[in-house]
């Protein structure tokens, strides 16, 4: 999966669990956290759903504000956690659901 | 003796010991009592006299700490800003309590030069100390007259019209509390408190002043870690945290998420305490059973009274399915429960509390000055057989999210500033994550914002944690027959559309 991938599949998990489905103005730029569409149990649902379909646990030190203001920024951190966990790229998801 | 006393007590006595354990590093009280000089020294070259009101509005950190004690150091009231607000609110704190100093981050310094302010504002910055001032590294002598009825600090809560509201709290009674804890908690310079809460929470009042009293270090938790109850409970254990006080919903995070009750590893925890919001007794179960010899109290108290009433939990009721009691009176206060005809209600029945003694607060600012006789906290509560007072529930609007007073309110007002919006009401519903915010709202004709829109609005006007976490768009309000706003309607929406939402 490449960055475009991860960013779509955020922002459409993003939509329908925190914005009832309403996807027209989440970007990747779009801040999370500081307008309210992430919390805390928005951040472990999120992070539990990127281990789901994407593999890929990310450690509690890497659960910063900075890593996750935005979409964006989630996609660089999921691909940084890739290349140095299993030395590849993201897996493509079995199934988004 | 004055709130600043208990800083400087502990920096003559355990000078070498920890005073707060940071991200940033560890400030023994010899530094942070040479920080707060530093600051202290910039206060009043900033020409804060004694009584001035100096809002800090820092994320938490060893400097936040020294801010706020160089103002009580000067004589002067902090009031501590959410560092999450966004800068309209502050600017509207600011403005409300007449402040003329901010204590602030470099980029906050930049920019409150163009928020609308009623009076010129000066900001100062750790950053701008690092030259130090003139005459500063000479110790700054606290006044030794400032009378300990005066306020010491203001902690602006969620106000009803719209207009945050700011508890002044005296020396007095911020120390009839800590004197009340210290003696509860019996700590020694050994111990370490965790600092959960942000520093214009009261609940932190006991994490820097109780833990000082004994010599004992704070351990700030930084905001950053609530983002994953794992980080909370590796703070617990890799801080030999001995003393834990926060909200329940971060215990709840920390026992759901955190895998915290599965740990082996040797834990230095002694003593529990939560506040804020009822704790669900199955996790008060959880806890016990899985420390059986942990101390674990329930604290009661708005922030107009601080602690009134606490409540040890020992052994577990089988049959309990209520919240654990609030308890009994504490700190010297008084506890009685008023009915609805005004007269004393007998056991069982229901009340609104209400409070006196030692720790009520000097009124709200704005309002002259006088320390009230009492104070009607608009809480429901009954008396136990066994003397223990019960939370029932709330006599008017105010919301509890997480621990933090919410008045649908000033949310309300924030929305209907939106020119996209016709009406919105708020409120609070269960659901499978927790306490959520709902804001109904009715469009105005031809407008279409998006819920992201919407939260962008909010987040320019309110803190992080009144902005609505779900919005739902309705033609109309439902209303009373008498044409009232139908809250009783809308929180049946809100809970037949969201209790389960999210059980996927």
């Amino acid at each position: 999966m490449d960055r475009s991938e991860i960013e779509c599949l955020l922002i459409r998990h993003l939509a329908q669990q925190r914005l009832d489905g309403d996807e027209s103005q989440l970007t990747s730029l779009t801040p999370l956290l500081a307008w309210g569409i992430l919390d805390s149990l928005g951040v472990v649902e999120m992070t539990t759903f990127i281990q789901k379909q994407l593999g890929i646990v990310i450690p509690a030190d890497d659960v910063t504000g900075e890593n996750m203001a935005s979409v964006a920024t989630v996609a660089t951190l999921v691909i940084r956690l890739a290349g140095t966990s299993q030395d590849q790229a993201v897996p493509t998801p079995q199934a988004v659901t | 003796m004055n709130l600043a006393d208990v800083l400087t007590g502990a920096a003559r006595r355990f000078p070498q010991r920890p005073a707060v354990v940071a991200p940033e590093g560890v400030a023994s009280f010899a530094d942070l009592d040479r920080r707060v000089d530093e600051f202290a020294a910039a206060l009043l070259q900033a020409r804060v006299e004694p009584g001035d009101r100096v809002v800090v509005y820092l994320a938490k950190s060893i400097d936040a700490v020294a801010a706020i004690q160089a103002v009580l150091r000067v004589g002067g009231v902090y009031v501590p800003c959410d560092p999450l607000n966004p800068p309209a609110r502050v600017a509207r704190i600011v403005d409300d309590c007449g402040a003329r100093v901010l204590v602030t981050s470099p980029q906050a310094a930049a920019d409150c030069s163009s928020w609308p302010l009623a009076h010129p504002l000066r900001a100062l910055t750790a950053e701008s100390l690092e030259q130090p001032p003139p005459g500063a590294g000479c110790p700054v002598a606290t006044p030794g007259n400032i009378d300990p009825q005066r306020t010491a600090y203001i902690l602006y809560t969620s106000g009803s019209t719209g207009q945050p509201k700011g508890v002044c709290i005296s020396h007095r009674a911020a120390l009839a509390f800590v004197d009340w804890a210290v003696t509860l908690l019996q700590a020694s310079p050994l111990d370490r408190f965790a600092n959960h809460a942000p520093l214009h929470f009261d609940l932190s009042v006991l994490d820097m002043y109780a833990a000082w009293s004994c010599g004992a270090a704070m351990v700030m938790i930084p905001e950053d870690a609530a983002y994953d109850p794992r980080r909370l409970v590796r703070l617990l254990i890799d801080e030999r945290i001995s003393i834990w006080y926060s909200v329940p919903s971060a215990l709840m995070r920390m026992i759901d998420h955190g895998g915290w009750l599965g740990t082996d590893e040797p834990h230095q925890l002694q003593t529990l305490l939560f506040a804020g919001e009822p704790f669900p007794v199955k996790y008060v179960r959880l806890l016990r059973e899985r420390f059986p010899h942990l101390r674990m109290f329930n604290f009661y108290g708005p922030t107009e009274t601080n602690v009134c009433a606490a409540f040890e939990v020992k052994q577990i009721d089988p049959q309990r399915v209520h919240p654990m009691p609030i308890g009994r009176a504490v700190c010297g206060d008084t506890l009685s429960i008023r009915r609805t005809d005004g007269q004393e209600a007998d056991a069982g029945e229901t009340g609104e509390l209400i409070v006196r003694g030692p720790t009520l607060m000097n009124g709200y600012w704005g309002q002259p000055e006088r320390i009230p006789d009492s104070h009607a906290t608009g809480d429901l509560v009954r008396r136990l057989a066994d003397g223990n007072l019960e939370y029932v529930g709330r006599i008017d609007q105010m919301l509890k999210v997480h621990g933090y007073r919410v008045e649908p309110g000033e949310i309300e007002s924030a929305l209907l500033a939106h020119n996209g919006i016709r009406d919105a009401a708020v409120v609070a519903t269960r659901s499978s994550e927790g306490t959520i915010l709902v804001a109904f709202v009715v469009l105005a004709d031809h407008a279409q914002p998006g819920v992201v829109e919407l939260k962008r609005h909010c987040a320019a006007l309110l803190p992080r944690y009144m902005i609505p976490h779900r919005f739902r768009f309705v033609d109309a309000m439902p209303r009373t027959a008498n044409g009232k706003l139908d809250r009783t309607t809308l929180g049946r929406w809100a809970e037949d559309h969201f209790s389960g939402a999210t059980r996927t």
